[in-house]
Protein backbone atom coordinates (compact mmCIF):
# COMPACT_ATOMS: atom_id res chain seq x y z
CA UNK A 1 0.00 0.00 0.00
CA UNK A 2 2.77 2.10 0.59
CA UNK A 3 4.27 1.96 -2.85
CA UNK A 4 0.69 2.78 -4.56
CA UNK A 5 1.14 6.28 -2.58
CA UNK A 6 4.61 7.01 -3.46
CA UNK A 7 3.40 5.89 -7.00
CA UNK A 8 0.77 8.08 -7.21
CA UNK A 9 3.10 10.83 -5.66
CA UNK A 10 5.24 10.64 -8.11
CA UNK A 11 2.62 10.58 -11.17
CA UNK A 12 1.76 14.08 -9.31
CA UNK A 13 5.28 15.46 -9.47
CA UNK A 14 5.71 14.36 -12.81
CA UNK A 15 2.55 16.33 -13.98
CA UNK A 16 3.73 19.63 -12.26
CA UNK A 17 7.14 18.85 -13.58
CA UNK A 18 5.47 19.27 -16.98
CA UNK A 19 3.63 21.92 -16.26
CA UNK A 20 6.81 23.98 -15.25
CA UNK A 21 8.47 22.82 -18.58
CA UNK A 22 5.21 23.66 -20.85
CA UNK A 23 6.16 27.19 -19.48
CA UNK A 24 9.31 27.44 -19.51
CA UNK A 25 9.31 26.78 -23.41
CA UNK A 26 6.76 29.71 -24.10
CA UNK A 27 9.00 32.32 -21.99
CA UNK A 28 6.66 32.56 -19.63
CA UNK A 29 6.65 33.07 -15.74
CA UNK A 30 3.59 33.50 -14.04
CA UNK A 31 5.26 35.56 -11.81
CA UNK A 32 6.58 38.15 -14.63
CA UNK A 33 4.09 38.22 -17.31
CA UNK A 34 4.94 41.39 -18.33
CA UNK A 35 8.34 40.27 -19.32
CA UNK A 36 6.81 37.73 -21.20
CA UNK A 37 4.91 40.27 -23.48
CA UNK A 38 8.07 42.46 -23.89
CA UNK A 39 9.85 39.74 -25.37
CA UNK A 40 7.12 38.55 -27.45
CA UNK A 41 7.25 41.86 -29.03
CA UNK A 42 10.83 42.13 -29.42
CA UNK A 43 10.51 38.84 -31.76
CA UNK A 44 7.86 40.18 -33.77
CA UNK A 45 5.02 38.15 -32.76
CA UNK A 46 1.66 40.38 -32.19
CA UNK A 47 -0.06 41.17 -28.99
CA UNK A 48 -3.22 39.09 -30.02
CA UNK A 49 -0.76 36.11 -30.75
CA UNK A 50 0.95 35.90 -27.85
CA UNK A 51 -2.30 36.13 -26.07
CA UNK A 52 -3.40 33.33 -27.97
CA UNK A 53 -0.65 31.13 -26.92
CA UNK A 54 -0.74 32.66 -23.35
CA UNK A 55 -4.57 31.37 -23.59
CA UNK A 56 -3.74 27.62 -24.73
CA UNK A 57 -0.68 27.13 -22.06
CA UNK A 58 -2.99 28.48 -19.26
CA UNK A 59 -5.87 26.23 -20.69
CA UNK A 60 -3.37 23.52 -20.69
CA UNK A 61 -2.41 24.21 -17.10
CA UNK A 62 -5.47 24.87 -16.27
CA UNK A 63 -6.39 20.55 -17.47
CA UNK A 64 -3.05 19.61 -16.02
CA UNK A 65 -3.76 21.42 -12.51
CA UNK A 66 -7.45 19.31 -12.25
CA UNK A 67 -5.68 16.33 -13.32
CA UNK A 68 -3.39 17.04 -10.00
CA UNK A 69 -6.51 18.05 -8.22
CA UNK A 70 -8.27 14.57 -9.10
CA UNK A 71 -5.02 12.55 -8.56
CA UNK A 72 -4.92 14.27 -4.88
CA UNK A 73 -8.33 13.77 -4.20
CA UNK A 74 -7.68 9.85 -5.39
CA UNK A 75 -5.14 9.45 -2.61
CA UNK A 76 -5.94 8.58 0.29
CA UNK A 77 -6.36 11.68 2.84
CA UNK A 78 -3.23 10.46 4.75
CA UNK A 79 -0.91 13.47 3.43
CA UNK A 80 -3.14 15.99 4.84
CA UNK A 81 -3.77 14.33 8.34
CA UNK A 82 0.43 13.94 9.10
CA UNK A 83 -0.35 15.72 11.91
CA UNK A 84 -2.66 13.42 13.59
CA UNK A 85 -0.86 11.50 16.41
CA UNK A 86 -3.07 8.81 16.15
CA UNK A 87 -2.85 8.63 12.25
CA UNK A 88 1.09 8.36 12.80
CA UNK A 89 0.96 6.43 15.02
CA UNK A 90 -0.98 3.53 12.93
CA UNK A 91 0.84 4.69 9.54
CA UNK A 92 2.54 1.52 8.32
CA UNK A 93 6.25 1.32 7.91
CA UNK A 94 7.57 2.89 4.58
CA UNK A 95 9.61 0.99 2.23
CA UNK A 96 10.29 -2.92 2.01
CA UNK A 97 11.09 -3.22 5.73
CA UNK A 98 8.25 -5.38 7.86
CA UNK A 99 7.74 -6.74 10.84
CA UNK A 100 7.52 -6.34 14.20
CA UNK A 101 10.67 -4.71 15.47
CA UNK A 102 10.35 -2.23 12.73
CA UNK A 103 6.34 -1.33 13.29
CA UNK A 104 7.64 -0.86 17.17
CA UNK A 105 10.83 1.10 16.06
CA UNK A 106 9.08 3.52 14.22
CA UNK A 107 6.24 4.01 16.53
CA UNK A 108 8.30 4.74 19.46
CA UNK A 109 9.83 7.41 16.97
CA UNK A 110 6.63 8.94 15.98
CA UNK A 111 5.56 9.41 20.15
CA UNK A 112 9.00 10.91 20.80
CA UNK A 113 8.30 12.83 17.50
CA UNK A 114 4.85 13.85 19.12
CA UNK A 115 6.09 14.70 21.92
CA UNK A 116 8.66 17.05 20.99
CA UNK A 117 6.38 18.53 18.84
CA UNK A 118 3.68 19.28 21.80
CA UNK A 119 6.39 20.69 23.97
CA UNK A 120 7.75 22.79 21.26
CA UNK A 121 4.42 23.67 20.80
CA UNK A 122 4.02 24.56 24.14
CA UNK A 123 6.91 26.68 24.35
CA UNK A 124 5.53 28.56 21.90
CA UNK A 125 2.50 29.29 23.88
CA UNK A 126 4.37 30.10 26.83
CA UNK A 127 6.68 32.44 25.43
CA UNK A 128 3.89 34.34 23.27
CA UNK A 129 2.21 34.78 26.79
CA UNK A 130 5.38 36.15 28.39
CA UNK A 131 5.60 38.69 25.66
CA UNK A 132 2.40 40.01 25.84
CA UNK A 133 2.47 40.13 29.60
CA UNK A 134 6.54 41.72 29.35
CA UNK A 135 5.17 44.63 26.61
CA UNK A 136 3.05 45.97 29.81
CA UNK A 137 6.18 46.85 31.40
CA UNK A 138 8.43 48.58 29.31
CA UNK A 139 11.68 47.97 30.67
CA UNK A 140 13.37 49.39 27.89
CA UNK A 141 16.00 52.37 29.50
CA UNK A 142 15.72 55.78 28.15
CA UNK A 143 19.50 55.66 26.85
CA UNK A 144 21.79 53.13 25.82
CA UNK A 145 22.74 50.71 28.79
CA UNK A 146 25.81 51.57 29.60
CA UNK A 147 27.88 48.44 29.95
CA UNK A 148 30.00 49.28 33.04
CA UNK A 149 27.56 51.26 35.43
CA UNK A 150 28.44 53.87 37.77
CA UNK A 151 28.76 52.17 41.35
CA UNK A 152 25.66 52.93 43.10
CA UNK A 153 27.00 55.93 46.09
CA UNK A 154 26.50 54.26 49.27
CA UNK A 155 24.54 56.16 51.96
CA UNK A 156 27.62 57.29 53.52
CA UNK A 157 28.61 58.89 50.37
CA UNK A 158 25.47 60.90 49.53
CA UNK A 159 25.39 61.77 53.03
CA UNK A 160 28.21 63.65 53.31
CA UNK A 161 28.17 65.53 49.61
CA UNK A 162 24.30 66.21 50.83
CA UNK A 163 26.26 67.59 54.07
CA UNK A 164 28.37 69.60 52.41
CA UNK A 165 25.66 71.33 49.86
CA UNK A 166 23.71 71.88 53.12
CA UNK A 167 26.47 73.31 55.11
CA UNK A 168 26.93 75.19 52.18
CA UNK A 169 24.29 77.70 52.60
CA UNK A 170 23.23 77.15 56.06
CA UNK A 171 24.30 80.47 57.18
CA UNK A 172 21.14 82.02 55.28
CA UNK A 173 19.65 79.44 57.71
CA UNK A 174 20.24 80.76 60.94
CA UNK A 175 17.45 79.70 63.18
CA UNK A 176 18.45 76.02 62.00
CA UNK A 177 20.54 73.56 63.81
CA UNK A 178 20.78 70.35 61.37
CA UNK A 179 22.18 67.13 62.14
CA UNK A 180 23.09 64.04 59.70
CA UNK A 181 22.58 60.64 60.47
CA UNK A 182 23.20 57.54 58.26
CA UNK A 183 20.70 54.96 58.03
CA UNK A 184 21.49 52.22 55.53
CA UNK A 185 18.27 50.65 55.49
CA UNK A 186 16.18 54.21 54.89
CA UNK A 187 18.79 56.72 53.67
CA UNK A 188 19.83 59.64 55.19
CA UNK A 189 18.20 61.16 57.92
CA UNK A 190 18.18 65.04 58.34
CA UNK A 191 17.49 65.96 62.03
CA UNK A 192 16.42 69.86 62.01
CA UNK A 193 16.12 71.79 65.46
CA UNK A 194 14.31 74.94 64.39
CA UNK A 195 15.36 77.64 67.00
CA UNK A 196 15.25 75.18 69.84
CA UNK A 197 11.29 75.57 69.74
CA UNK A 198 11.06 72.03 67.64
CA UNK A 199 12.29 69.23 65.99
CA UNK A 200 11.96 68.72 62.19
CA UNK A 201 13.03 64.92 61.12
CA UNK A 202 13.28 64.41 57.34
CA UNK A 203 13.85 61.27 55.48
CA UNK A 204 15.86 61.87 52.29
CA UNK A 205 17.26 59.36 49.29
CA UNK A 206 20.05 61.23 47.56
CA UNK A 207 18.76 64.89 47.79
CA UNK A 208 14.99 63.59 47.07
CA UNK A 209 13.12 64.22 50.29
CA UNK A 210 10.46 61.23 51.23
CA UNK A 211 9.33 62.32 54.53
CA UNK A 212 9.12 64.59 57.13
CA UNK A 213 7.74 64.79 61.03
CA UNK A 214 7.25 67.79 63.43
CA UNK A 215 7.69 67.22 67.25
CA UNK A 216 8.35 69.13 70.39
CA UNK A 217 11.74 70.24 71.64
CA UNK A 218 11.63 67.25 74.22
CA UNK A 219 10.02 64.36 71.68
CA UNK A 220 13.27 62.69 71.09
CA UNK A 221 14.07 60.62 67.70
CA UNK A 222 16.60 58.73 69.74
CA UNK A 223 18.96 59.19 66.46
CA UNK A 224 21.96 59.17 68.49
CA UNK A 225 24.73 56.39 68.80
CA UNK A 226 24.20 56.28 72.27
CA UNK A 227 20.86 56.78 72.35
CA UNK A 228 19.36 53.10 74.18
CA UNK A 229 15.81 53.55 73.22
CA UNK A 230 14.55 52.14 69.54
CA UNK A 231 14.54 54.91 67.43
CA UNK A 232 11.54 56.75 66.51
CA UNK A 233 10.70 58.64 62.95
CA UNK A 234 7.09 58.71 62.57
CA UNK A 235 5.27 58.74 65.70
CA UNK A 236 3.07 61.91 65.88
CA UNK A 237 3.75 64.53 68.15
CA UNK A 238 2.14 65.13 71.35
CA UNK A 239 1.72 68.37 70.91
CA UNK A 240 -1.51 69.75 68.44
CA UNK A 241 0.51 72.28 67.06
CA UNK A 242 3.34 69.99 65.94
CA UNK A 243 0.84 67.85 64.34
CA UNK A 244 -0.58 70.20 62.63
CA UNK A 245 2.33 71.70 61.39
CA UNK A 246 3.60 67.83 60.52
CA UNK A 247 0.72 68.10 57.61
CA UNK A 248 1.71 71.74 56.84
CA UNK A 249 5.02 70.54 56.34
CA UNK A 250 3.94 67.35 54.18
CA UNK A 251 2.05 70.08 51.99
CA UNK A 252 5.03 72.13 51.63
CA UNK A 253 7.31 68.66 50.92
CA UNK A 254 5.27 67.67 47.93
CA UNK A 255 5.09 71.59 46.67
CA UNK A 256 8.69 72.45 46.74
CA UNK A 257 9.14 69.18 45.13
CA UNK A 258 11.06 69.13 41.81
CA UNK A 259 12.23 65.86 39.99
CA UNK A 260 14.82 67.25 37.98
CA UNK A 261 16.11 69.81 40.82
CA UNK A 262 16.77 67.91 44.23
CA UNK A 263 19.14 69.83 45.62
CA UNK A 264 17.76 73.32 45.09
CA UNK A 265 14.12 72.32 46.08
CA UNK A 266 15.46 70.86 49.25
CA UNK A 267 16.73 74.44 49.86
CA UNK A 268 13.74 75.87 48.84
CA UNK A 269 12.21 73.61 51.80
CA UNK A 270 14.54 74.57 54.49
CA UNK A 271 14.44 78.05 53.55
CA UNK A 272 10.33 77.36 54.48
CA UNK A 273 11.19 75.67 57.46
CA UNK A 274 13.67 78.33 58.34
CA UNK A 275 10.47 80.98 58.33
CA UNK A 276 8.80 78.84 61.12
CA UNK A 277 11.06 79.87 63.80
CA UNK A 278 8.87 82.59 64.79
CA UNK A 279 5.84 80.06 64.91
CA UNK A 280 4.75 81.75 68.70
CA UNK A 281 6.44 84.87 67.96
CA UNK A 282 4.35 86.07 64.84
CA UNK A 283 0.59 87.41 64.67
CA UNK A 284 -1.17 86.00 61.77
CA UNK A 285 -1.24 88.00 58.18
CA UNK A 286 -4.56 87.98 58.13
CA UNK A 287 -6.41 88.33 61.37
CA UNK A 288 -3.55 89.89 63.31
CA UNK A 289 -3.99 87.52 66.19
CA UNK A 290 -1.11 85.16 67.82
CA UNK A 291 -4.10 82.38 69.05
CA UNK A 292 -6.93 80.97 66.55
CA UNK A 293 -8.97 78.47 68.03
CA UNK A 294 -5.54 77.82 70.77
CA UNK A 295 -3.01 77.39 68.09
CA UNK A 296 -0.56 79.78 66.71
CA UNK A 297 -0.11 80.42 62.98
CA UNK A 298 1.32 77.56 62.04
CA UNK A 299 0.58 78.13 57.78
CA UNK A 300 3.63 79.92 56.43
CA UNK A 301 2.51 80.84 52.41
CA UNK A 302 5.86 79.56 49.86
CA UNK A 303 6.92 82.62 48.33
CA UNK A 304 6.69 85.26 50.86
CA UNK A 305 6.56 83.01 53.75
CA UNK A 306 4.16 85.41 55.62
CA UNK A 307 2.86 83.12 58.92
CA UNK A 308 -1.32 82.55 58.54
CA UNK A 309 -3.32 80.49 60.81
CA UNK A 310 -4.83 77.15 59.33
CA UNK A 311 -8.76 78.76 59.55
CA UNK A 312 -7.40 82.34 58.17
CA UNK A 313 -5.54 80.58 55.35
CA UNK A 314 -8.28 78.80 54.14
CA UNK A 315 -9.63 82.32 53.63
CA UNK A 316 -7.26 83.52 52.21
CA UNK A 317 -5.87 81.52 49.53
CA UNK A 318 -9.01 79.75 48.00
CA UNK A 319 -9.06 80.56 44.88
CA UNK A 320 -11.91 82.84 43.83
CA UNK B 1 7.89 71.39 79.66
CA UNK B 2 6.45 74.56 78.10
CA UNK B 3 6.87 78.02 79.17
CA UNK B 4 4.38 78.96 82.61
CA UNK B 5 2.84 82.35 83.36
CA UNK B 6 2.21 82.05 87.38
CA UNK B 7 -0.69 85.70 88.04
CA UNK B 8 -2.71 86.98 90.53
CA UNK B 9 -6.07 86.16 89.36
CA UNK B 10 -8.06 89.43 90.67
CA UNK B 11 -11.11 88.16 92.47
CA UNK B 12 -13.93 90.35 91.64
CA UNK B 13 -15.43 92.66 93.89
CA UNK B 14 -18.57 91.30 96.54
CA UNK B 15 -17.42 87.96 95.58
CA UNK B 16 -15.30 85.48 97.86
CA UNK B 17 -12.08 83.99 96.65
CA UNK B 18 -14.02 80.30 96.52
CA UNK B 19 -16.36 81.57 94.47
CA UNK B 20 -14.58 83.37 92.63
CA UNK B 21 -12.64 80.08 91.52
CA UNK B 22 -15.53 78.21 91.32
CA UNK B 23 -17.06 80.88 88.65
CA UNK B 24 -13.64 80.75 86.81
CA UNK B 25 -13.94 77.45 86.35
CA UNK B 26 -17.22 77.40 84.46
CA UNK B 27 -15.73 80.56 82.74
CA UNK B 28 -12.72 77.86 81.23
CA UNK B 29 -15.36 75.08 80.56
CA UNK B 30 -17.81 77.76 78.66
CA UNK B 31 -14.50 78.67 76.69
CA UNK B 32 -14.03 75.08 75.70
CA UNK B 33 -11.50 73.75 78.28
CA UNK B 34 -11.37 70.35 79.56
CA UNK B 35 -11.09 69.53 83.36
CA UNK B 36 -7.76 67.62 83.74
CA UNK B 37 -7.39 67.01 87.69
CA UNK B 38 -6.99 68.35 91.21
CA UNK B 39 -3.21 69.62 92.19
CA UNK B 40 -1.35 71.25 94.81
CA UNK B 41 1.66 73.31 95.33
CA UNK B 42 3.09 73.36 98.77
CA UNK B 43 6.12 75.32 100.46
CA UNK B 44 7.14 75.24 103.42
CA UNK B 45 9.85 77.18 105.36
CA UNK B 46 12.93 75.67 107.23
CA UNK B 47 14.85 77.81 109.95
CA UNK B 48 17.98 76.70 111.43
CA UNK B 49 17.00 76.01 114.98
CA UNK B 50 19.83 77.34 116.42
CA UNK B 51 20.67 81.28 116.39
CA UNK B 52 23.96 81.29 114.88
CA UNK B 53 26.05 84.75 114.43
CA UNK B 54 25.20 86.07 111.39
CA UNK B 55 21.60 86.38 109.23
CA UNK B 56 19.65 83.04 109.80
CA UNK B 57 20.01 81.15 106.68
CA UNK B 58 16.45 79.93 105.75
CA UNK B 59 15.45 77.99 103.01
CA UNK B 60 11.97 76.74 101.63
CA UNK B 61 11.06 73.39 99.80
CA UNK B 62 8.06 73.84 97.35
CA UNK B 63 6.46 70.10 96.06
CA UNK B 64 3.99 70.13 92.75
CA UNK B 65 1.31 67.57 92.95
CA UNK B 66 1.98 67.20 89.24
CA UNK B 67 6.11 66.69 89.61
CA UNK B 68 5.51 63.81 92.46
CA UNK B 69 9.01 63.08 91.73
CA UNK B 70 10.96 66.23 92.59
CA UNK B 71 11.41 68.80 95.71
CA UNK B 72 12.59 72.02 94.93
CA UNK B 73 14.63 73.57 97.39
CA UNK B 74 14.78 77.62 97.11
CA UNK B 75 17.21 79.52 99.63
CA UNK B 76 15.46 82.42 100.98
CA UNK B 77 18.70 84.35 99.32
CA UNK B 78 19.52 84.62 95.83
CA UNK B 79 16.62 81.30 94.75
CA UNK B 80 17.65 82.24 90.91
CA UNK B 81 21.07 81.06 91.71
CA UNK B 82 20.92 78.95 94.25
CA UNK B 83 17.82 76.92 93.84
CA UNK B 84 18.12 73.01 93.61
CA UNK B 85 15.85 70.67 92.28
CA UNK B 86 16.07 67.07 94.24
CA UNK B 87 14.38 63.25 94.14
CA UNK B 88 10.94 63.56 96.01
CA UNK B 89 13.52 61.55 98.95
CA UNK B 90 15.52 64.36 99.59
CA UNK B 91 12.21 64.83 102.05
CA UNK B 92 13.21 62.04 104.37
CA UNK B 93 16.98 63.50 104.58
CA UNK B 94 15.46 66.80 105.52
CA UNK B 95 13.63 64.84 108.37
CA UNK B 96 17.32 63.79 109.63
CA UNK B 97 18.09 67.65 109.73
CA UNK B 98 15.16 68.37 112.29
CA UNK B 99 17.62 68.52 115.05
CA UNK B 100 19.74 71.69 112.88
CA UNK B 101 16.12 72.66 110.94
CA UNK B 102 12.99 72.77 111.39
CA UNK B 103 9.88 73.67 109.43
CA UNK B 104 7.89 76.25 110.85
CA UNK B 105 4.07 75.35 110.08
CA UNK B 106 2.75 78.88 110.30
CA UNK B 107 4.55 80.03 107.50
CA UNK B 108 3.16 77.25 105.37
CA UNK B 109 1.79 78.41 102.06
CA UNK B 110 -0.63 76.10 99.79
CA UNK B 111 -2.57 76.64 96.37
CA UNK B 112 -5.02 74.18 95.74
CA UNK B 113 -7.25 73.78 92.56
CA UNK B 114 -7.47 71.87 89.33
CA UNK B 115 -6.25 71.76 86.08
CA UNK B 116 -7.67 72.67 82.58
CA UNK B 117 -6.60 71.84 79.20
CA UNK B 118 -7.28 73.70 75.96
CA UNK B 119 -5.20 72.59 73.09
CA UNK B 120 -1.59 73.12 73.87
CA UNK B 121 -2.14 74.59 76.84
CA UNK B 122 -2.91 74.30 80.81
CA UNK B 123 -4.33 76.50 82.95
CA UNK B 124 -3.89 75.60 86.67
CA UNK B 125 -6.65 78.31 88.86
CA UNK B 126 -6.18 77.46 92.65
CA UNK B 127 -6.97 79.31 95.97
CA UNK B 128 -3.61 80.21 97.80
CA UNK B 129 -3.78 79.85 102.21
CA UNK B 130 -1.58 80.90 104.16
CA UNK B 131 -2.41 79.23 107.54
CA UNK B 132 -5.56 78.01 106.55
CA UNK B 133 -6.65 81.90 105.49
CA UNK B 134 -7.72 81.97 101.66
CA UNK B 135 -5.45 85.23 100.09
CA UNK B 136 -6.54 85.29 96.51
CA UNK B 137 -6.58 83.00 93.62
CA UNK B 138 -3.41 82.24 91.44
CA UNK B 139 -3.29 81.02 88.47
CA UNK B 140 -0.93 79.16 86.06
CA UNK B 141 -0.84 79.29 82.32
CA UNK B 142 1.73 76.80 80.56
CA UNK B 143 2.16 76.36 76.87
CA UNK B 144 3.27 72.73 76.72
CA UNK B 145 4.17 73.40 72.90
CA UNK B 146 6.96 76.38 73.69
CA UNK B 147 10.20 75.52 75.46
CA UNK B 148 11.72 79.08 75.36
CA UNK B 149 10.30 81.85 77.07
CA UNK B 150 11.56 84.82 74.87
CA UNK B 151 9.17 83.88 71.74
CA UNK B 152 6.14 83.64 73.23
CA UNK B 153 5.49 86.89 75.13
CA UNK B 154 2.95 88.23 73.11
CA UNK B 155 0.95 85.11 72.32
CA UNK B 156 0.55 84.40 76.48
CA UNK B 157 -0.29 88.11 76.97
CA UNK B 158 -2.97 87.50 74.16
CA UNK B 159 -3.81 84.48 75.76
CA UNK B 160 -4.44 85.35 79.51
CA UNK B 161 -5.88 88.08 78.73
CA UNK B 162 -8.80 86.43 76.96
CA UNK B 163 -8.99 84.60 80.62
CA UNK B 164 -8.08 87.85 83.38
CA UNK B 165 -11.27 89.72 84.20
CA UNK B 166 -8.51 92.87 83.63
CA UNK B 167 -6.11 92.47 80.83
CA UNK B 168 -2.41 92.16 82.04
CA UNK B 169 0.27 94.24 79.38
CA UNK B 170 3.54 93.00 81.09
CA UNK B 171 4.66 89.20 82.01
CA UNK B 172 4.43 88.52 85.48
CA UNK B 173 7.46 90.81 87.57
CA UNK B 174 9.80 87.72 87.87
CA UNK B 175 10.01 86.47 84.41
CA UNK B 176 10.81 89.81 83.46
CA UNK B 177 14.67 89.41 84.09
CA UNK B 178 14.26 85.77 82.99
CA UNK B 179 12.90 86.95 79.26
CA UNK B 180 16.02 89.49 79.75
CA UNK B 181 18.57 86.61 80.16
CA UNK B 182 17.84 85.73 76.36
CA UNK B 183 16.75 82.55 74.51
CA UNK B 184 17.13 80.25 77.40
CA UNK B 185 15.66 76.72 77.57
CA UNK B 186 12.95 76.67 80.42
CA UNK B 187 12.98 74.43 83.23
CA UNK B 188 10.60 73.18 86.25
CA UNK B 189 12.41 75.38 88.39
CA UNK B 190 11.25 78.41 86.52
CA UNK B 191 7.57 77.43 87.33
CA UNK B 192 8.27 77.27 91.03
CA UNK B 193 10.29 80.17 91.57
CA UNK B 194 7.47 82.04 90.26
CA UNK B 195 5.01 80.71 92.97
CA UNK B 196 8.09 81.62 95.26
CA UNK B 197 7.82 84.71 94.57
CA UNK B 198 4.23 84.89 95.04
CA UNK B 199 4.41 83.61 98.11
CA UNK B 200 7.10 85.66 98.94
CA UNK B 201 5.02 88.89 98.10
CA UNK B 202 1.68 87.79 99.35
CA UNK B 203 3.56 87.04 102.93
CA UNK B 204 5.73 90.45 102.90
CA UNK B 205 1.88 91.92 102.48
CA UNK B 206 0.59 90.03 105.58
CA UNK B 207 3.58 91.77 107.79
CA UNK B 208 2.16 95.13 108.35
CA UNK B 209 -1.06 93.46 109.42
ZN1 LIG C 1 -5.39 84.38 61.65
Amino acid sequence: MGDTTRNQLSAILDNLQEIENSLSRQNISLVDYRTAIQNAREEGVTVEDSANGLRRILENLDTDLRDIEKKTADTPSMISSLGLASFLCNVPSIGAMSGAAVESVNKSLYEELISTYSSTERSREYSAAAHNALAQYPFRRGTKPNLRPKRAESTEESRRNLERYIRGFSAMLPTLTFFFYDQPAMGTILEVIVDRIFRVVILLRGSHIEGVNVRGSEEQHNLGLKELRPIDLWTPSGLEVFRQLTRNAQAAMLHFQSPFLPESSLKNYLQWLNSLATLFSTPCRRCGKYLDNGLPPTFRDYKILQAYHEGCRILSFTPS
Amino acid sequence: MGITWVLVYPTPEGKTHNQALEDLGKQLLAMGFEKDQPYTVECETYFPVFNLPGPPKIFHVILDSDRPASCFLVPDKDPLGLSIVAERSFMGFLGKLSKAYSAKKSTNVEVKGTSYLFHDFTVRPGVLTIMGSVRGIVLETELRSCPVLITAVELMKEFVNTILPTPIDAPPPFLSSRIAAGAIPVSHLDTVLQYFDMFKSVRNSMIPK
